[in-house]
């Protein structure tokens, strides 16, 4: 007798036990009459005591002395995933500390000290202006020779030389000195003058610069378009040599091949302008004398580095020593009377 | 509480659920060594978690899902997951046999036992915990849905669902004779 609802509460049912608890009399007459059903509660009969023989478990001998004793020592030993999860937590944190620092430029302290190494070139060979460099340092390639303020700091230092308007020691990677060079003046010159220096060479753009031992007389161009006479705080960090000791060492800073120049130190002293300071490139572009007054023009310029030139970090003048001395700023070269000036010979 | 308080508490704890514990550890991972760590492991955090266990008066239930959970957590880390293929049985009965019965014919009861502690590791891991409850250990649905956190209704189908399950697994053993 096949009876679809009561073979489906004998499936449902899923042990002759639960069967066994129900109570409707027509379910259990359905069982005894019903094959299927009766094969399907058998084996799930022989099953439950599969189970129950599996489910018999022998415990092992002092087994429970052991397991308190484990449990109350706590020996949870360190298992290969915790110190994997401790390694690499920890490696991460460093690498998010890293990125951290990065993005926010934050550095480590560091002391900066008067040690840094002034960029040295052996035997090398500067050519005026130009400035391509070789020598055994650079294996016979060009070699850029980036003045960085640090430098000029710790030479000046070194120098016991007086200093006109310090930059702070540390400055920003992007700030760093830039070479300046005729070059790099030119392309300025050519951008504010244009055909009017376009057709200069070098040499002629650096003499326009150049004042010679004696200035008074016929004395170079005059720079018509002066800004402002600056203050003192707002130069860059130039320096006025007036002993010969202090010549040596800045000339042998300079790393030029040329002999020191002679100077009379009780009529003239020499003038160290640098090329470059924080983003800024100097040129002196003329030096006058007027009534007791040195007046020395300079350009500034903000060009982008030229890494194929180099050139020494000063540019050096032998000028007579007079009571004042004025720094003024120009923006254009024109000479008073439209022709080029007469040409000198900056110092090497 | 004070730490031989809760040394006090935890032993009070493991003399009177300790035996039980490792009886449904042994049932839930067929062997020894595992049992032993789950009920190690159960306890320790109950050692950690000391004040949750105070007034209640049926612990066994929080121990069981603590239990249950770590068991799944062992299943996982080692990815030891039988695929419901009923066919496979002989031969890892074969393979039990040859390995954990090496020269000697295995009996006729352990080769029950085996059969279904192979046909256990086919069921989904809650559908083996129901069944060692139940069938096992006879814990009525109440206890069970409590353990579990949900309906006796849902208990008693889940539970059918794997009765019938066993019964394909097992079907091809069934009415022989092993003893």
């Amino acid at each position: 007798m096949n009876n679809r609802k009561e073979c489906q509460a004998v499936y449902h049912s899923g042990s002759w036990e639960d069967l066994r608890q129900q109570q409707d009399e027509k379910l259990r007459q359905h069982v005894r009459e019903c094959p299927f059903c009766q094969k399907r509660l058998n084996q799930w009969e022989e099953i439950h005591t599969w189970l129950k023989e599996y489910g018999k478990v022998q415990l092992p001998a002092g087994w429970e002395e052991k397991m308190i004793n484990r449990i109350l020592s706590r020996q949870r030993v360190p298992s290969f995933s915790r110190l994997a999860l401790a390694g690499t937590v920890s490696v991460a944190v460093l690498i998010l500390l890293g990125i951290i620092f990065r993005l926010t430029g934050s550095k480590p302290v560091t002391v900066v000290k008067n040690s840094l190494p002034v960029p040295r070139i052996e035997e090398s060979e500067i050519r005026q202006g130009g400035t391509k460099v070789t020598g055994k340092e650079t294996g016979g390639k060009s070699k850029t020779l980036v003045e960085k303020p640090a430098d000029r700091h710790r030479l000046e230092s070194k120098l016991h030389l007086p200093q006109v308007a310090p930059e702070p020691l540390s400055q920003p990677e992007e700030k760093k000195d830039k070479m300046v060079d005729a070059v790099i003046l030119r392309k300025e010159m050519e951008k504010s003058e244009k055909a009017d220096v376009s057709s200069l060479s070098r040499e002629e753009v650096s003499a326009r610069a150049v004042s010679s031992f004696g200035l008074a007389g016929n004395n170079t161009f005059q720079a018509r378009r002066a800004v402002k006479v600056q203050a003192a705080d707002q130069l860059p960090p130039h320096l006025l040599i007036k002993e010969k000791s202090q010549l040596e060492k800045i000339w042998s800073a300079q790393n030029l091949s040329a002999p020191l120049p002679a100077v009379d130190f009780k009529r003239q002293l020499v003038l160290a302008f640098p090329r470059v300071s924080g983003e800024k490139r100097y040129q002196i572009v003329a030096l006058e004398e007027k009534d007791n007054i040195l007046v020395i023009s300079y350009m500034e310029s903000s060009g982008e580095k030229d890494e194929k030139e180099i050139l020494p970090p000063y540019q050096i003048f032998v000028v007579n020593q007079l009571p004042q001395i004025e720094f003024q700023k120009v923006e254009r070269l024109i000479n008073s009377s439209g022709a080029l000036p007469a040409k000198g010979k900056e110092q090497e | 509480m004070e730490e031989n308080q809760r040394r006090e508490k935890l032993q009070a704890i493991f003399q009177k659920e300790g035996k039980r514990l490792y009886h449904l550890a042994y049932r839930l991972s067929g062997n020894e060594a595992d049992a032993q760590d789950i009920v190690q492991e159960v306890f320790m955090k109950v050692f950690d978690r000391m004040e949750r266990f105070e007034g209640r008066a049926e612990i066994f239930t929080y121990l069981y899902r603590i239990a249950f959970n770590l068991w799944c957590n062992m299943l996982r880390k080692r990815k030891k997951w039988f695929s419901f293929d009923p066919g496979q049985l002989e031969v890892y009965l074969s393979s039990r046999a040859d390995s954990d019965f090496p020269g000697k014919q295995m009996g006729e009861r352990q080769k029950k036992v085996e059969l279904v502690r192979s046909a256990l590791e086919r069921l989904a891991p809650q559908e083996r915990f129901i069944v060692v409850l139940r069938d096992i250990e006879e814990h009525s649905y109440h206890e069970i849905s409590e353990i579990l956190k949900c309906r006796p209704g849902t208990v008693k189908s889940r539970l059918a669902r794997a009765r019938e399950k066993l019964r394909i697994i097992l079907e091809p053993y069934l009415g022989k004779n092993y003893e």
